[in-house]
């Protein structure tokens, strides 16, 4: 099975899972640049692996072409679009994206090396999937800040120096006390949301600029979600999604997604799984 | 991350003339933001005499004013002199913690 790579390509990882597919993996998956897909015996589990060139994967190569939002994102997308082909049949421990070895016995080295923690993630993700949340402050027009303007302005009543301070003392009380409150709501949709979910982690917000909204995100979590409480987890997020939902926040979902936040296979952990997507 | 990217190393004079306006105005505005944030304080302390406050608002509200005409001539607003520090937030983040 295994053609030890030439030097002019790599192995690039996506997942590991413990059976092979039984009908393959679809042709169109990996990465454009790479060869077909490949299963790689490792022990009792499986690694869907490609062949890459090194002109394109190697590490200066590679830097450079993640630095280009545009490549990036065709990379995360071929990386994705792999990972859930090979999760169509079972429960797969998702790899980082770009997870790169020189050979087939390097990747089956690490594998086999963390096979016991690799099996016993296996378990906890069968028949679960994960569900990404967002909360943003809601974006209030500026009205809001005009309303308090034209509120200080009257009752300060002084002259210019002292009706601005009162101004900026009003805009600054309005601020603090909706933030406040947003902050609150959002911990509340959190806690909510939390009664049904096996396991949530909260990543770092995203930027304005990665957003693209005016307001702060407040709530950026996963939510590990047994299939049996799927149901339970979607009614909870439509409740506070609507018109009942707490007011001042946005309540934005997307999901089921393969379990990526869940799936570190390090024993450590890495603190920060969550790359930004947008550099400089 | 990797080396220099040199291609696209951007030097258009005009480019680095108004990136290096919308730096010095953010400074600026950090400032201003700064001490604004402090008057308001003192103000709403209550330990500033009549005098006091007015002369420092009149400063502030000044000095908000040549903030926008900065700003204008350079085709900036305000918020685009926010600068992204990552896990640190936004540097002038206007809800305080």
């Amino acid at each position: 099975m295994s053609t030890p790579s030439p030097s002019s390509s790599l192995v690039c990882a996506f997942a590991v899972t413990r059976t092979p597919p039984p009908a393959g993996l679809p042709a169109a998956a990996g990465h454009e640049e790479g060869g077909p897909l490949r299963q790689l015996p490792a022990g009792d589990l499986w690694l869907v692996v490609q062949d890459v060139p090194v002109a394109a994967f190697g590490e200066a190569a590679l830097g450079e072409r993640l630095n280009r939002p545009a490549d990036l994102e065709r990379c995360a997308r071929a990386h994705h679009r792999t990972v859930e082909a090979a999760a169509r049949t079972g429960p797969v421990v998702p790899l980082p994206m770009a997870t790169l070895y020189r050979s087939d016995e390097g990747a089956v080295d690490a594998v086999t090396s963390r096979a016991a923690a690799l099996r016993a993630l296996l378990d906890r993700l069968r028949g679960r999937t994960e569900w990404a949340v967002k909360v943003h402050a809601a974006q209030v027009p500026a009205e809001g800040a005009g309303e308090a303007e034209e509120a200080g302005a009257e009752d300060a009543g002084g002259s210019g120096g002292r009706s601005y301070l009162s101004r900026a003392s009003a805009r600054r009380r309005v601020r603090q006390d909706g933030h406040g409150r947003a902050v609150a709501a959002a911990e509340a949709v959190d806690a909510e949301l939390r009664r049904y979910a096996v396991a949530a982690t909260r990543h770092r917000p995203q930027s304005e600029r990665l957003t693209g909204r005016r307001a702060p995100q407040l709530l950026n979590a996963a939510y590990l979600v047994d299939d049996a409480r799927r149901e339970d987890f979607a009614a909870a997020l439509a409740r506070l999604g609507g018109a009942g939902g707490p007011a001042g926040v946005e309540v934005g979902a997307s999901g089921p997604w393969v379990p990526y936040s869940f799936a570190r296979w390090d024993e450590e952990g890495d603190p920060e799984p969550e790359r930004e997507v947008v550099r400089p | 991350m990797s080396a220099p990217r040199d291609r696209t190393l951007d030097l258009d004079p005009d480019r680095v003339g108004n990136d290096l306006a919308a730096l010095v105005l953010t400074v600026v505005e950090l400032l201003r933001q700064l001490m604004e944030r402090q008057a308001v304080r003192r103000f709403d302390a209550g330990t500033l005499s009549e005098e006091q406050e007015d002369r420092l608002g009149t400063a502030l509200m000044l000095l908000d004013q040549r903030m926008d005409e900065l700003c204008e001539r350079h085709g900036l607003s305000r918020s685009d002199l926010n600068l992204d520090l990552g896990p640190l937030g936004p540097l002038l983040a206007d809800p305080e913690p």
